[in-house]
């Protein structure tokens, strides 16, 4: 993949990501702009609703600690419908192992945050355009 | 990665003041109405601002650099025109109150007053501005003889406009509504509604521009051409603002994808988003929460 | 000014809460609560049938005696189910068979599976007899949906905290005062029905579309509603129902596959009568039928408030229902 092509690319990805969270429920002032987290966890629930999507799952640290984190989506399901991005309410069950990478709630400490990108059991799940192309293009037979 | 994310930011600013609008793809001139007098149908705003009128920080175009903790320079050319309202002193002290998530007085709504966080219905004009720009969350006219009936997709809420003659409430008699009182009567094509009677617990916009329960507030609509919807307002409110504050001229396209689409029926659900703000938006710290 | 009429509303519903808690307390078999601007409101219905056994027949005499030529698939107008209220006279048929507990979907509740009794008694109204009340214990005519109210302090009602009431509910109504209003579209390709009581509004699609797969979309309060007709009856079919809401105000539940059939008729100018038919095999063993609504048609110029005519926006708002609550919660002993 040409890096220059990416570039815009993910541009365009995260603008569209942005800007429409930015456009309601004072999100992009909650998160750090720029500061993301990836962590692993075990998926406890999936609220396929508003005011957006969220997705709660246990984080265990290696004290054994179990930490219970939300991550929230930027788009609300008819924006992830008109996306064509493949989402339902059965894109993550309980139990499901996560891959997250999000941006920070600003609050120190916090459990919160905004979702940047999603691996479920494994597998990529689409939270906008481009990463669906993504997907399309794993999917896609050599 | 840290590449691409600089170049992102730097590119935010330029690409958030568009991506209100929808991208132009090449569409068909929609030619002439059929019937102009009949303004039906699904609505999408393609005007930047999202506030009642073209105040500075409406259209979201400070935003990008005060998430990012840089301070805008408030005075570089956005490419948009401004005007701000005049308010009297009580209409400041009102101002200063509400605690806004959008604008330059953006703040998270954990530390805000914003009373959509508790559900509370977003009243007009808010329910014609808030939301109206994404691919959701239009607004949408039923109109029939006598009544014109105006759906906000966001919180499930309507308000009906009565175009059978009859005269506003006198407001010693009538109780504030959230959505006021409104009555239309056409003007060669172009509908002016009028209406009195809000509760005062509303926001004009998302920037938390005030109203009091004296407000009376003016709109015109006028189909453009076919798929084209144009609204002026002016707010006549002497209690907060010194003189008649205009809106900007708003514009609208049809949106005929989902002209005929199932109502998403996005109800703002107390315990739903009750438990979206201790969960997240407030930060639930750590907790292993049953 | 705006804060004095708000106090005024906010004092008046405390002074009818602390009425109706003190009038729960010291009475046994009182109709537990009623929140919702019309407050008890006229149950009308006289002495037709037997609450849960009503004669399904009874609601179908029309007391209209106007014989003006109408459009019988015409449902445009203004709808109440307490004319008098209005200066009209009464409509027996009106009421919900009984004279009280009052508004509910009614019929015969069928058996419940395993998972619709769970969902059942999990639901704690404060409408109907009072629980282990001597009355809730004679009236075995009643179903025990309507025997079991507690103080809503004690409840789980979701319409005491603003909670969307649900399809079903909404057509059933919990309260006094059943206003609604049906407006066709004028390209004929929907009915827009709103409600008073809440200020919510469903469409009924008239295009011959089909149900939506639940999946793709999401269950909701109003579920998807389409239509078509049967002679002159409308056939309304709607499913996709968060099973969030109750039913009616007795607390019987519904799920999401639910599927709900409405009859809707215009038997007469100024009559309007509805039957529903619930098919929810997840949680009940048998299809059920609920007693038959009628509306009385309200001229516009009847139902006005300060001349201003049309349905009230008689919201639930969560800022006015919690301070609401306070009180109640405090007059129920409920330590905050």
């Amino acid at each position: 993949m040409h890096r220059v092509g990416r570039v815009s690319a993910l541009i365009a990805l995260i603008a569209a990501a942005v800007v429409p969270v930015a456009a309601h429920h004072g999100t992009s002032i909650t998160y750090e702009v720029n500061k993301t987290i990836t962590l692993t966890g075990v998926v406890s629930e999936f609220v396929y609703g508003y005011p957006h999507p969220q997705v709660y799952f246990d984080v265990t640290d290696e004290s054994g600690k179990v930490q219970r984190w939300g991550s929230e989506f930027g788009p609300t399901p008819l924006m992830m419908r008109n996306m064509n991005v493949g989402w339902s309410r059965t894109t993550i069950k309980p139990g499901d192992k996560i891959t997250i990478t999000c941006a920070l709630h600003k609050t120190p400490g916090a459990t919160a945050c905004l979702a940047r990108e999603i691996h479920i059991n494994g597998a990529l799940v689409a939270l906008n355009g481009d990463q669906a192309k993504q997907v399309a293009a794993v999917a896609r037979p050599q | 990665m840290k590449a691409t994310a600089l170049l992102a930011l730097a590119c935010l600013c330029t690409v958030a003041a568009h991506a209100q609008n929808p991208p132009a793809t090449a569409r068909r001139p929609a030619g002439a109405p059929a019937n102009p007098r009949d303004l039906s149908g699904k609505w999408l705003r393609t005007t930047p601002f999202q506030t009642y009128s073209n105040v500075k920080g409406g259209a979201n175009e400070f935003q990008n650099d005060i998430v990012a903790g840089r301070k805008p320079d408030l005075n570089r050319d956005t490419g948009l025109k401004y005007s701000e309202p005049v308010f009297t002193s009580a209409g400041k002290a009102a101002f200063d109150h509400n605690i806004p998530s959008y604008g330059l007085r953006i703040t998270a709504p954990k530390d805000g007053n914003d009373p959509q966080g508790n559900c509370d219905p977003w009243g007009v004009p808010r329910m014609l501005n808030g939301q109206v720009a994404g691919p959701h969350a239009g607004w949408s006219i039923l109109q029939t003889a006598g009544k014109f009936i105006q759906f906000s997709g966001w919180h499930h809420d309507y308000r009906e406009v009565w175009t059978d003659g009859r005269k506003l409430p006198s407001l010693d008699e009538a109780e504030p509504r959230w959505n006021g009182y409104s009555v239309g009567h056409w003007e060669a094509n172009t509908l002016v509604i009028e209406s009195v009677g809000f509760d005062d617990r509303t926001w004009l916009d998302h920037n938390g521009y005030p109203h009091s329960d004296q407000m009376r507030l003016t709109e015109r609509y006028r189909l453009v051409d076919a798929d084209t919807l144009e609204l002026t307002m002016t707010i006549v409110d002497p209690e907060y603002y010194a003189q008649p504050f205009e809106s900007d001229v708003k514009r609208f396209r049809r949106d005929r994808e989902n002209e005929k689409a199932f109502d998403e029926q996005i109800y703002c659900v107390p315990s739903e988003e009750q438990r979206f703000n201790r969960l997240i938006r407030d930060a639930g710290v750590g907790k292993v929460e049953k | 000014m705006a804060n004095t009429t708000r106090r005024r509303q906010i004092a008046t519903r405390l002074v009818t809460a602390a009425a109706l808690t003190i009038a729960v307390v010291a009475t046994s078999g009182q109709h537990v609560g009623a929140q919702g601007r019309g407050g008890q409101g006229a149950q009308g219905g006289g002495l037709l049938g037997r609450v849960g056994r009503g004669n399904p027949e009874d609601a179908l005499k029309s007391s209209d005696a106007d014989k003006r030529p109408y459009n019988k698939k015409d449902f445009n107008g203004l709808w109440a189910r307490n004319p008098q209220a209005y200066g009209l006279p009464p409509c027996p048929e009106c009421g919900d068979p009984g004279p009280w507990p009052g508004y509910g979907y009614h019929g015969t509740p069928p058996p419940r599976t395993p998972e619709g009794e769970k969902r059942f008694q999990a639901n704690k109204p404060g409408r109907g007899l009072e629980l282990d009340s001597e009355d809730a214990k004679r009236r075995t005519d009643l179903d025990i949906g309507m025997r079991r109210a507690v103080l809503p302090a004690f409840g789980n009602d979701p319409e005491g905290r603003c909670e969307p009431l649900g399809l079903a509910r909404l057509i059933a109504f919990s309260g006094g005062g059943a206003t609604m209003e049906m407006t066709h579209s004028q390209a004929n390709d929907r009915i827009l029905q709103r409600f008073e009581w809440t200020w919510d509004n469903r469409e009924i699609w008239l295009d011959g579309r089909r149900i939506p797969n639940i999946d793709d979309y999401l269950p909701r309060y109003n579920g998807y509603s389409t239509a078509r007709w049967d002679g002159d009856t409308l056939v309304v079919t709607s499913t996709g129902f968060d099973d969030r809401q109750w039913l009616d105000q007795y607390g019987y539940p519904i799920s999401e596959k639910a599927v709900l059939e409405e009859r809707w008729e215009r038997p007469s100018p100024n009559r309007l009568r509805v039957q529903m038919t619930l098919t929810d095999p997840a949680l009940y063993t048998a299809p059920w039928k609920s007693s038959v609504k009628v509306w009385t048609l309200i001229p516009k110029e009847k139902m006005s408030v300060s001349g201003w005519s049309g349905i009230l926006e008689d919201r639930c708002v969560p800022s006015d229902e919690s301070l609401f609550n306070q009180f109640r919660d405090h007059a129920a002993g409920l330590k905050k």
